[in-house]
């Protein structure tokens, strides 16, 4: 597989997948346009350009995948670090969840001693807590201690 | 006159101590985006998007802009100092700059970006001054066939513009236009692609995949890469130039604020494109043209003076024509829009204080900049000196604050993340993101133009080509995919015979 294998498909798959549902809005007609008119055609120029692209990946160097998820890793734990913050905010109020999110980052992705992501974590959280709530007037989620 | 009667009206609101402040701090914030790489104006205005709720229109606006220019002055203090670039538009200064650096010629460096870049915008505005309003002029006799060629024009320029092939562009162009036409359509009321979502109902907001695609996704690519940065700091007495450097400088200075000009006004990345086509010219005009690379004034003068004078040219249709030109014109497209101002032909005939306020704060916010990035470079290399792996995580806190704070929605943060996540994967097969933002951004206005005219015609495409306005726009547009085909198709043949030697 080469990176335009990989891009061809996606927007092979793309294409399929908004064709599908566009199929089911109104199409109108020429002096009416309906909302399906937009999309439908879109979506069969994006499945074209798909294979072309694909097409055009023949021949190219193939993609290493061993030494690419090594290098993925930092990226894929930011992913899912930033995933659970979005889920907990909600629950546990700002002030906790960016805490516990940037100490994550600070301790697990960046390998920072325990004490400094503690450190770092909680000065930098109850700064952008003080800053965005109170001097921007942002309202941030609260949670337990209606922090 | 009545230009320099509107102008000096401008000043008189711009120079309230209110609107005085709010320039200096946009300007400051958007110096210190431009110096931290990672963080462009676009992240930069989305951040301060919420400070302006209070605020009124004008004020807004002012402190907005003063991100977005002020943000290439800044790029260029660590494309000169660490050889990376503050800003996507100080890639190519990193060349020269860098390299003056090393020959203990930092200073004389920073004093000729900043002495150009405060030229090209200041020049720019001038620019604007008299371009803008003409071209809304004419553009307020447009109807939904010429808009509709306009940007179909803008999206093949985009097309042409693009770092990939013109195929790979197109697709992502059209990847963004499909993203547009998620939620209510417009000219019916009907659902499309909402499955159920009350989210989605109002469309997939362009902040959150803007500030993903880019500064989420950004981060994520920069965590593969070496964290590690020397930074060199310069003394105070170290910064003005030789008499031969400024002399050096003069020339490709005014070349590049009459470069930067014209390219700022096509859409896409028109501040990267214009340094480079800068950098390019002063190479081809110099006497010595392989020096270029060791440490040349004119590669640090030209391209940080072109790189300017785009903003002032990105200005003219975003103001004039309501078309944002470039990522961080779509962001201050949506703050003015939630301040109830729509950007476009009629806007500077019906709110004249704001427009002229703008271009008068923009004359001050120039000033400002030159005044105190100098004295300032101190403290821009205390901020470069902090590690990247303390500088990521908040610059992330600080993106996913931002999205929410536009709606207090935690949707938005899923459609920032699945951005980022988009943004990175495309970073890791060479896409060009611009494209795809742009698209989305101007998709709507595409589509509702497009089925309009068609209505209008009773379903006849001859609508088009009628008109002369319309007939002159769509050939032109027709000109430029033919050439961006025969472009695509050189470029693959060039390649194909280089595989072969």
């Amino acid at each position: 597989m080469t990176k335009d294998h990989i891009g061809g498909l996606f927007f092979l798959f793309v294409g399929f997948w908004v064709f599908s549902h566009a199929v089911k809005l109104p199409l109108g007609k020429l002096s009416e346009p309906g909302p399906a008119l937009f999309p439908l055609s879109l979506s069969i120029l994006l499945s074209i350009m798909g294979i072309l692209i694909f097409v055009s990946g023949n021949g190219k160097t193939k993609i290493d995948w061993r030494t690419d998820f090594r290098k993925m890793a930092k990226a894929l734990a930011i992913i899912m670090i930033t995933l659970a913050f979005i889920i907990l905010m909600g629950r546990l109020g700002y002030l906790l969840t960016s805490f516990l999110y940037l100490f994550s980052l600070f301790f697990f992705v960046c390998r920072f001693r325990l004490f400094v992501a503690v450190i770092l974590s909680g000065i930098l959280a109850a700064g952008s807590w003080y800053i965005f709530g109170n001097i921007l007037g942002i309202q941030l989620p609260r949670g337990p201690w209606n922090l | 006159m009545e230009v320099f009667s509107n102008l000096i009206g401008g000043f008189q609101t711009a120079l309230s101590l209110q609107n005085i402040y709010l320039c200096v701090i946009g300007c400051l914030w958007g110096s210190m985006v431009g110096v931290l790489p990672g963080i462009g104006p676009l992240a930069g205005i989305s951040l301060l998007i919420p400070v302006t709720y209070g605020m009124d229109v004008t004020g807004a606006i002012i402190m907005l802009s003063g991100i977005y220019y002020g943000a290439m002055y800044g790029g260029s203090t660590t494309s000169i100092l660490m050889n990376i670039p503050g800003e996507s538009a100080s890639i190519v200064t990193c060349l020269d700059g860098y390299q003056m650096t090393r020959k203990g010629r930092a200073g004389a460096a920073l004093f000729i970006a900043a002495w150009g870049s405060w030229v090209g915008g200041t020049l720019s505005i001038v620019g604007i001054m008299f371009l803008a309003p003409v071209l809304a002029n004419v553009a307020m006799k447009f109807g939904p066939a010429e808009m509709f060629a306009l940007l179909l024009i803008a999206f093949f320029i985009l097309g042409s513009l693009g770092t990939g092939s013109f195929i790979k562009t197109m697709a992502m162009v059209i990847l963004g236009l499909l993203l547009g036409t998620v939620g209510m359509d417009s000219l019916t009321g009907t659902l499309r692609f909402t499955f159920g979502i009350h989210d989605l109902y109002d469309g997939i907001g362009f902040v959150p995949v803007a500030m993903g695609a880019f500064g989420f996704g950004e981060i994520l690519s920069a965590t593969e890469e070496n964290m590690v940065r020397e930074v060199y700091k310069p003394r105070l007495r170290e910064l003005f130039p030789t008499r031969t450097e400024l002399r050096a400088s003069l020339a490709p200075i005014l070349r590049g604020s009459v470069i930067g000009f014209f390219i700022g006004l096509l859409p896409g990345s028109a501040h990267i494109l214009s340094s480079f086509v800068s950098y390019i010219t002063e190479k081809r005009l110099a006497k010595n043209p392989e020096e270029f690379g060791t440490g040349r004034i004119e590669g640090v003068a030209g391209p940080e003076t072109a790189n300017n004078a785009a903003t002032g040219g990105a200005m003219i249709p975003f103001l004039a024509l309501g078309i944002p030109t470039g990522p961080a014109m779509a962001v201050m497209m949506i703050a003015l829009l939630i301040h109830g101002v729509r950007p476009g032909p009629l806007f500077i005939a019906e709110q004249p204080q704001i427009f002229w306020a703008l271009i008068a704060s923009m004359y001050i916010g120039n000033i400002i900049l030159l005044a105190l990035n100098l004295p300032l470079v101190g403290l821009f290399v205390s901020l470069l000196r902090i590690p990247f792996q303390v500088l990521f995580p908040v610059i992330l806190l600080i993106c996913l604050v931002g999205t929410y704070s536009i709606n207090m929605s935690s949707f938005e943060l899923l459609v920032l993340l699945g951005s980022g996540i988009l943004g990175y994967f495309f970073r890791k097969l060479d896409y060009d993101l611009a494209p795809f933002i742009l698209a989305l951004i101007i998709g709507p206005t595409l589509e509702e133009t497009f089925r309009q005219s068609l209505m209008r015609s009773g379903g006849s495409f001859s609508i088009f080509w009628e008109r002369p306005i319309s007939l002159t726009l769509i050939t032109f547009s027709f000109l430029l995919l033919i050439w961006n085909i025969y472009r695509s198709v050189r470029d693959r043949e060039k390649v194909a015979r280089t595989d072969e030697f």
